[in-house]
């Protein structure tokens, strides 16, 4: 099931693989477009999907507003011993993950395929 | 455990540092204390959804102010600039209220009945004001929060990772843990500090200007090298 929901000048686009949630954000995740994407993926993890993946390969940009939602997310999944993986980062994104440290805190896998076996692998 | 969502960074970071029977401030350097209440300033209004910033500049996303007094001073200041600026700029320019902001923070402590003002006088002449503690449970609930995300291998709520590079800056983690529990926390508290980016910019503000400090020192006692 493919579903994309419009936020701002973004839009989410939420599809389950198995019992994996895979979300992907299009476009800019900054301070417009974070909470209503924070929204979505805690109320998916509150519903019961403790497998989630953050595909990032339609965002081309992410801010500070952002990164506080992969926070946000991973923290709840590690409340509930739930899987998180993120994947598609640009090389700006990337960088991000880097600098802030986020990378040592949530797996980064280089595609849809690879975060979603990870996540399962990991389950 | 609960949070008081009126309690402003400023306002925490004030109470950690006081003692609390004596009421006096922890020593921390003057330009050092400018620099953490501008960064404090700045990540209160991110997370208010004010302001928002990646590793090249810092934006206002909503200029509507947040009704307290000490936020909404800057928030004013970034929205009529006419420049753009990173995070660390702005950290630079905001110290310099940073003594007015303290005021008004402590007034606000007081006037909710957290702290009490005592004035002292030495002959008559010489005065000093303290701000004893009345009600710790703040205060506490702050200290918990530190210790909760730095004695845990939790990932820490975004309000408590500001906390943690504020902490962390104005060295108050050596009031509130042991030198034990400080080196066992030292891996922690840089990790954990490197997830806020205004937090990141502000600890480089103040790196560089403990810096430059020392470097003018240095030219002082050496004039003639």
């Amino acid at each position: 099931m493919i579903e994309s929901i419009k936020i701002g000048k973004s839009a989410i686009g939420g599809e389950t693989v198995g019992d994996v949630t895979v979300w992907v954000p299009e476009g800019r995740v900054d301070a417009s477009s974070a909470p209503d994407l924070e929204q979505a993926m805690t109320s998916g993890i509150e519903e019961g999907g403790e497998a989630v993946v953050l595909d990032l390969s339609r965002t081309r940009y992410m801010s500070s507003a952002g990164l506080r939602v992969v926070l946000v997310v991973a923290r709840a999944l590690q409340a509930r011993e739930g899987k998180f993986a993120v994947c598609g980062l640009n090389d700006e994104v990337k960088e991000l993950f880097e600098v802030s440290g986020f990378s040592l805190i949530v797996g980064i896998e280089p595609d849809r395929d690879a975060a979603v076996a990870a996540v399962q692998q990991s389950a | 455990m609960s949070q008081n969502p009126h309690l402003t960074f400023v306002e925490e970071i004030l109470l950690l540092l006081l003692d609390d029977e004596s009421g006096a401030m922890k020593r921390v350097a003057p330009n050092v204390m400018e620099l953490l209440v501008a960064g404090a300033i700045l990540m209160d209004l991110a997370l208010r959804g004010r302001l928002d910033c990646d590793l090249q500049r810092l934006v206002v996303v909503d200029s509507t102010p947040v009704g307290e007094e000490i936020l909404d001073g800057p928030l004013a200041e970034i929205v009529e600039a006419a420049d753009e600026a990173d995070a660390r700029t702005w950290v630079v320019r905001l110290s310099a209220r940073s003594k007015q902001v303290q005021e008004a923070a402590l007034a606000r402590l007081v006037e909710r009945g957290i702290l009490r003002v005592e004035d002292r006088s030495f002959l008559w002449v010489f005065g000093s004001r303290r701000y004893p503690m009345v009600d710790d449970r703040e205060e506490r609930e702050v200290k918990l929060r530190i210790l909760d995300v730095l004695l845990s291998d939790r990932i820490p709520a975004p309000r408590d990772v500001a906390l943690i590079c504020l902490a962390d800056a104005s060295n108050a983690f050596q009031v509130i843990l042991s030198p034990q529990e400080l080196r066992h926390a030292a891996a922690r508290i840089e990790l954990v500090r490197g997830f806020d980016l205004i937090g990141q910019a502000m600890g480089r503000a103040i790196q560089k200007s403990v810096q430059d400090i020392a470097a003018a020192t240095a030219t002082a006692h050496h004039p003639f090298y």
